[in-house]
C-alpha cells in the first residue's frame, strides 16, 4: 500500500524539553492511523509538526510524495486538514457560516469580484453554502444553519469544526482528539462516518487521530502508534499495541502512575468495582449544609438553562453532577459563582445570602470554580500565575511561599516547572495548575467542571487520587462530569443533570444504574473501558 | 452582518442614485453637511474592514485622507490631469500604497502596529508641510475649478451629491464583501489565525488585501473632502482625525457590522453638527453620547441593533 505521509525523524524541544525525539511516522493511503499517549507525550507536537506550526529541527517530512510545504496555508492547500484540540472555531460566523469557510481554497472571487456580486461569485457561494449544509448534515448537527457560533454547546461546535475539516476535502485528515465532550452516540456517528469516507472508491481518506478514548481508537483503527515523552513506542495493529507491555505500563495504567501516587489495589478500570457504592467521607450526613440552593434558575439572555433547581452541598462532602452534553452542567457550575448572575432561587453559603453576589466576592467568599477550559494564564510562568490567584487574599510574601510550597508538595510535577509558561504544560500539569490556583486560596468549596476532558487514563487516575485528598482534607467537592465512572466511587451523593433540570439524585451506583444514564452518555464505553 | 443583506449591483446603483436625488433637494447648507456626513460615513466603513473586521488597528486614516485629498488636487493643478481621471489615480494611488504599508507592517499587530501607523502619518505630515510649491507648504493647497467632459463648473452641491451617491455604492459593496468567501476570511484571521491557515487562508495575503480596500476607499473619502472644503490644508490631518475616525469604528461596533459603521457617523457626526448652534456645548452633546453610547452598548451601536431589527424581520415574514 502507498503512503499518502511519511514522516522520519521529527525532533521538537520547547526550552530544554525535548517534546518529539527523532519520532517517525507514516500514514499509508486511505488508512486511519490512531495516535495514543499519556498527556504530554508529544502527540500535539506531532500534529502541529506536520501542519507547519512548529518546525522540526531534524528529519523531514513528504506528503503524496512531495517534500511537505512549511507554511501552514500551503500544507492545507496541498490537502491536508486537521482539527484542533479545543475546538477552533470563528466566533462572530454563524455555524453555517464557519463550515463555508472550508471552501476557501477552492473559489477564486476576488475582492471586486465579491464587491459587485459578479456572476462566479454568487455561483460559488451557493455551491459554498449547499456544501456546508450537506457536511452539517452528515455529521449530526442538529441546529440551524445561520445559528451564532455563541448559543451552542460544547458537542455542537466540535460537529461544526469537524464538517469545516471535512468539507475541504482533505486527502489527509488529522484530528486531534474529536470525541473529546461528545455523547457516545455522536461518538459512533463520527466513527461510521470516517469509515464511509475511508471506503470512497474515487477519493479515499486518510486520517490520523488522537484520542484518548481508546476503546474508540482500538475499534476504528487500521493501525495504531503508541508514543510517550516524545519517543515513538511501537506501531502496529490494535491488536498488537494492546499486548505491548510499554505502552499498557505508559499509557494504559500500570504499577506506575503519572501524578506520582502509588495506585491503591483498586485502581484499575474495572467498571464493577469504580462504579460499587462507597466514598472518602461516608458521615457526611452528620457534617453541616455549607451550601443551600432553592429553586435556582440561570442562563444566558433570556432563555434560562437551568431550571428551578434545588440543591445541598454538606461541609467536606463529595457531590457529582452528571448530564450529557448541553444538560446544563456549566451553567449550573458558572451560575453558584455569579456568572451569569441567577434569574430566581436564592442560595445560601454558610447560612449568608450569595446569590446577588458578584463572582470576586463570592470567590472571596470561599468558593472556587476550576472551569472547564482549566483557565490558566498561558504567558504567564506557573508561578506567575499561583501568585495571581492569590491577590486578594493580603498574604505576606512569606505566607505566600509557605502556601505555594504546599502546592508544590500536592502537585510534586509543578514543582519542577515552577518557572516554565504555563502554556507549555501538557494536558495533565495544566489541569494540576489550575487545581493548585484554586486550592492556595484554601476555598471550603471546589467546583470542577468536566475535570476529565482530554486527560489520559494513567493522568486521570492520579487526579482521582488528588481529588479524594482534596476532600480527606476537609473541602467539599462538586465535580460536573459526563465521564462519570472514574470519580464516581468516591462520592456519597450524585445528581442526574437532563435539560437543565435534576431528574434524579441518590447514591452514585444507584443513579448510574439507571437506565436512562447507562443509554444517555455511558453508552457501551463502561464495559469496553477495560483494555 | 446578516442585517444588510447581499444586494446586486443594479439594485444598489439604483438606489445610490434615488438618495442622492432626494438629498439633491436639501438647502445648500444642510447639503454641504450631508455631503461631508458621507465621507464620514465611507471613511468609517472603509476602517470598520480594517479594524473590525480583519482585526488591524491603524491610525493611518488621516494620513490616506490627506493622500487622498493633495493626490487629487495636484493631479489636475499641476499636473493638468481631467477630474474623470484624477480621481481613480488618486484611488489606486491610495490602494498600492496602503497595501505596501500593510507590506511592512505585516508582523505587527494592536498597539504595535498602531505607533507604526501613526508614525507614517507624521512622516508624510512634515513631507506635506516642507514640499514647497508642491504642496503648498502649511497653507495648503487650493482645489482648482472642478470640470467633467459634459459638465464645466461643478458646484459644491453637485461634489455633495455625489460623495452621496459614492457611499450608498461603498456601503453595498462592503455588505457584499463581508457576506462573502474574503469577508469571512478577514473574520477567520482576525479570531483564529491558525485555524484560519488551516482553510488554506493566507494570512499575510489577507492583511495585506484588508489594507488596500481600506486605503483606497479611504483615499476616495479624502479627494471628495478636499472638493468640498474647496482647499487641502496639513492641519487637517492631524492624529486627532485619526482618533475621531477610530472612535467612531469603537462606537459603531467592532464586529465587522457595515451598520454600525453607517450609523456611528450620523449619531457622532451629523447630530452635534446638527446642533452646532449650541456654540460650546456641541463638544458637550458629542462626548455626553459617546460616553452614553459606550456605558450602555459596549460592544458597540451594531450589537444592540442588530438582534432587535432581525427580530423585527422575522416577526415581518411571520405575519406576511
Amino acid at each position: 500500500m502507498s503512503l499518502i505521509l511519511q514522516a522520519t525523524d521529527l525532533s521538537v524541544d520547547f526550552g530544554g524539553v525535548m517534546a518529539l525525539d527523532h519520532f517517525s511516522i507514516d500514514v499509508r493511503a486511505g488508512e486511519i492511523h490512531g495516535v495514543i499517549g499519556p498527556n504530554g507525550a508529544g502527540k500535539t507536537t506531532a500534529i502541529n509538526v506536520l501542519t507547519g506550526f512548529l518546525h522540526s529541527r531534524t528529519g523531514q517530512a513528504q506528503f503524496a510524495g512531495n517534500p511537505l510545504p512549511s507554511n501552514p496555508h500551503l500544507i492545507s492547500q496541498a490537502g491536508i486538514g486537521r482539527t484542533f484540540q479545543t475546538p477552533a472555531i470563528f466566533p462572530d460566523l454563524s455555524a453555517g457560516e464557519n463550515v463555508m469557510c472550508a471552501g476557501h481554497r477552492w473559489t477564486q472571487s476576488g475582492l471586486l469580484g465579491c464587491m459587485f456580486q459578479t456572476g462566479r461569485a454568487r455561483l460559488e457561494e451557493l455551491q459554498l453554502r449547499e456544501s456546508a449544509e450537506v457536511w452539517l448534515k452528515r455529521v449530526g448537527f442538529k441546529s440551524d444553519f445561520d445559528i451564532p457560533m455563541k448559543s451552542l454547546p460544547f458537542g455542537e461546535i466540535r460537529k461544526v469544526e469537524i464538517a469545516r475539516a471535512l468539507m475541504a476535502k482533505p486527502r489527509l485528515l488529522l484530528l486531534d482528539e474529536p470525541t473529546a465532550g461528545l455523547t457516545s452516540e455522536e461518538v459512533r456517528l463520527i466513527a461510521t462516518l470516517l469509515k464511509s469516507l475511508q471506503q470512497e472508491v474515487a477519493n479515499p481518506l486518510s486520517v490520523l487521530i488522537i484520542e484518548h478514548n481508546v476503546p474508540f481508537i482500538f475499534s476504528l483503527c487500521d493501525r495504531v502508534t503508541a508514543l510517550d515523552n516524545g519517543r515513538k513506542i511501537e506501531t502496529g495493529s490494535p491488536v498488537q499495541i494492546r499486548r505491548n507491555t510499554q505502552v499498557i505500563s505508559s499509557y494504559l495504567g500500570g504499577t506506575e502512575l503519572a501524578v506520582g501516587k502509588t495506585a491503591p489495589p483498586d485502581a484499575d478500570f474495572d467498571a464493577v468495582s469504580v462504579l460499587a457504592p462507597g466514598g472518602v467521607n461516608s458521615e457526611t450526613e452528620s457534617t453541616p449544609v455549607i451550601l443551600d440552593a432553592q429553586g435556582i434558575s440561570a442562563g444566558y439572555g433570556r432563555i434560562n438553562v437551568i431550571r428551578d433547581l434545588d440543591l445541598k452541598i454538606h461541609a467536606g462532602e463529595l457531590v457529582v453532577i452528571c448530564g450529557r452534553n448541553g444538560a446544563g452542567k456549566s451553567t449550573l457550575l458558572n451560575a453558584l459563582v455569579g456568572r451569569p448572575q441567577m434569574s430566581s432561587g436564592e442560595v445560601r453559603w454558610m447560612g449568608q445570602r450569595i446569590d446577588q453576589l458578584s463572582t470576586s466576592q463570592i470567590v472571596r467568599a470561599g468558593i472556587a470554580l476550576v472551569p472547564q477550559e482549566r483557565g490558566v494564564i498561558s504567558e504567564q510562568t506557573v508561578e506567575a500565575n499561583l501568585k495571581l490567584s492569590s491577590i486578594g487574599l493580603g498574604l505576606s510574601g512569606k505566607e505566600f511561599l509557605i502556601r505555594q510550597d504546599e502546592m508544590m508538595d500536592r502537585f510534586p510535577k509543578l514543582r519542577a516547572r515552577k518557572n516554565q509558561l504555563a502554556g507549555t504544560l501538557s494536558g495533565g500539569e495544566r489541569q494540576m495548575l489550575a487545581l493548585a490556583k484554586v486550592l492556595i486560596r484554601r476555598p471550603g468549596l471546589l467546583l470542577m467542571d468536566e475535570p476529565s476532558i482530554g486527560l489520559a487514563p494513567t493522568v486521570l487516575e492520579g487526579l482521582r487520587q488528588i481529588i479524594a485528598d482534596i476532600s480527606r482534607g476537609g473541602i467539599a467537592v462538586l465535580v460536573a462530569e459526563q465521564n462519570v465512572w472514574w470519580i464516581a466511587a468516591l462520592a456519597k451523593r450524585a445528581y442526574l443533570l437532563e435539560s437543565g433540570a435534576f431528574v434524579a439524585q441518590g447514591r452514585p451506583d444507584e443513579i448510574i444504574r439507571r437506565e436512562q444514564v447507562i443509554e444517555s452518555f455511558l453508552g457501551k464505553e463502561i464495559e469496553l473501558a477495560k483494555p | 452582518m446578516n442585517l444588510l443583506r447581499r444586494q446586486s449591483v443594479f439594485s444598489t446603483f439604483l438606489l445610490a442614485l434615488a438618495v442622492a436625488a432626494v438629498v439633491s433637494f436639501l438647502p445648500s447648507y444642510r447639503l454641504f453637511l450631508v455631503g461631508q456626513l458621507a465621507v464620514v460615513i465611507i471613511v468609517t466603513v472603509a476602517l470598520t474592514v480594517l479594524m473590525g473586521a480583519a482585526g488591524l488597528l491603524a491610525l493611518s486614516s488621516a494620513a490616506f485622507m490627506a493622500v487622498g485629498a493633495y493626490g487629487a488636487v495636484i493631479a489636475i493643478s499641476t499636473l493638468h490631469f481631467p477630474l474623470w481621471l484624477a480621481v481613480p489615480l488618486v484611488v489606486v494611488i491610495g490602494g498600492v500604497s496602503g497595501g505596501i504599508l500593510g507590506f511592512v507592517t505585516l508582523r505587527m499587530s494592536g498597539f504595535y502596529l498602531a505607533i507604526a501607523t501613526l508614525g507614517l502619518l507624521q512622516v508624510l505630515l512634515v513631507g506635506l508641510k516642507h514640499g514647497g510649491t508642491l504642496t503648498g507648504g502649511g497653507y495648503g493647497l487650493v482645489v482648482p475649478p472642478l470640470s467633467l467632459p459634459m459638465l464645466a463648473d461643478i458646484s459644491t452641491e453637485q461634489i455633495a451629491c455625489f460623495a452621496v451617491l459614492m457611499m450608498v455604492l461603498i456601503v453595498g459593496g462592503s455588505v457584499n464583501i463581508m457576506r462573502s468567501r474574503i469577508g469571512r476570511a478577514w473574520l477567520a484571521v482576525r479570531d483564529n489565525e491558525p485555524a484560519a491557515q488551516m482553510q488554506g487562508i493566507n494570512v499575510s495575503q489577507m492583511k495585506i488585501l484588508a489594507f488596500v480596500f481600506s486605503s483606497a476607499v479611504i483615499s476616495l473619502a479624502g479627494a471628495l473632502h478636499g472638493f468640498l472644503l474647496g482647499v487641502t490644508n496639513p492641519n487637517a490631518y492631524l492624529v486627532n482625525l485619526s482618533i475621531f475616525h477610530i472612535t467612531l469604528v469603537v462606537v459603531g461596533g467592532m464586529t465587522g457590522s457595515i451598520l454600525g459603521a453607517v450609523i456611528s457617523p450620523i449619531v457622532l457626526f451629523f447630530l452635534p453638527e446638527v446642533f452646532s448652534a449650541l456654540g460650546e456645548w456641541r463638544d458637550f452633546f458629542y462626548g455626553g453620547i459617546l460616553l452614553l453610547t459606550l456605558v450602555f452598548m459596549p460592544l458597540g451601536i451594531s450589537s444592540k441593533l442588530q438582534p432587535l431589527l432581525l427580530r423585527w424581520r422575522s416577526g415581518k415574514k411571520a405575519s406576511a
